[in-house]
């Protein structure tokens, strides 16, 4: 037939297998090349390193006379190579960077709702959990979340970051801070008899590490008192100061 | 308490029966507290029983510093911190 010249060449299992080679070199092609495209990249943002090293350097030695303008958008740029420095960076400029403003901003807006439905305090890696949820793209690295939440006191928000003694860090209302909950912990284990974590967790509808945080800090203040047994830690009133005798 | 046929029996305090008697407590204001009132029941257990010395390891066990009812004991490093309250307050002497 007239087709039969041109077609019947790759439909036999020579032509498959010829096929495969062909698909085969392409592939080979793009990985090769992509690979070059990363190297050539890498080595551009390895200048890119260098350079804002020495601006850094020469930001220090004349600290003085470069204005604030300047340095924050140094720091942008340090910030979108992903090289943010703090240790050469937190001489600069009093405050942080207006790229962790907007995102403290964005982060109340988003979450002071959230917050005061769960008790007006959100553990930090649930508040991570819910931004970059909320999000879907652009994610949010958990250095970006942390500094941002530092950054909430600049920008005027009903919210505020609260560090425990234990190390757990917490976004909290402003109004809800644990002192004003102290007294409210310690009526819930008057109430109950003893309190465990848990136990304050459920009636609160807040997490067991916020529930555990409140009884600490309830403790501080001598309101209530501890038994630590293999039973578990369990709270109690502090009788101790309250019948001397 | 008054098991009259034996004659009196020891009158435990309040504190005796309160578990968290038995923890070491972390806030410096309840530990003050916590420690004078071991404090003054190992006095008043030690006269009671006309005791005059006491082995702190044997004592550990006995039924001064572990409470069997509420299934709680006191542990060797809040035994140490009585008997280095009383010695403070020259109560005792080692």
């Amino acid at each position: 037939q007239s087709r039969a010249s041109g077609q019947l060449r790759s439909v036999g299992i020579a032509g498959i297998e010829r096929r495969l080679a062909e698909n085969h070199q392409k592939t080979h092609e793009t990985i090769t090349q992509a690979f070059e495209d990363m190297s050539k990249l890498m080595e551009t943002a390895r200048d890119m390193v260098n350079l804002s090293k020495s601006i850094s350097e020469k930001v220090r030695s004349r600290k003085g006379e470069i204005t604030d303008d300047e340095t924050i958008a140094f720091k942008s740029y340090l910030l979108s190579l992903g090289v943010a420095d703090p240790v050469t960076k937190s001489a600069f400029v009093g405050s942080d960077t207006q790229y962790f403003q907007e995102l403290a901003k964005e982060i109340s807006k988003t979450l002071t709702g959230p917050i005061t439905e769960n008790g007006g305090m959100m553990a930090l890696p649930e508040v991570y959990c819910r931004i970059n949820r909320a999000r879907g793209m652009e994610m949010l690295s958990p250095e970006d979340v942390l500094n941002a939440c530092e950054a909430l006191s600049l920008v005027d928000s009903p919210l505020e970051i609260h560090r425990f003694p234990s190390g757990v860090i917490v976004v909290q209302l402003k109004t809800a801070s644990v002192e004003s909950t102290v007294h409210e912990t310690k009526s819930f284990v008057e109430s109950a008899g003893k309190a465990r974590a848990a136990d304050l967790a459920a009636s609160q509808g807040i997490t067991v590490i916020l529930a555990k945080e409140r009884l600490l800090a309830a403790e501080e203040k001598a309101l209530i008192c501890r038994d630590d047994s293999i039973e578990g830690l369990q709270f109690y009133v502090n009788r101790f100061l309250q019948t001397s005798n | 308490y008054g098991n009259s046929w034996i004659g009196m029996s020891f009158k435990w305090p309040w504190q005796y029966d309160f578990p968290p008697f038995f923890t070491l407590q972390k806030t410096l204001v309840t530990r003050d507290k916590q420690l004078e009132a071991w404090a003054r029941l190992v006095v008043d257990y030690t006269q009671f029983h006309k005791v005059y010395t006491l082995d702190v390891n044997e004592v550990t066990n006995s039924e001064l510093f572990s409470n069997t009812k509420l299934n709680r004991r006191l542990p060797p490093d809040g035994v140490k911190a009585v008997f280095e309250y009383l010695e403070q307050k020259k109560w005792v002497f080692f």
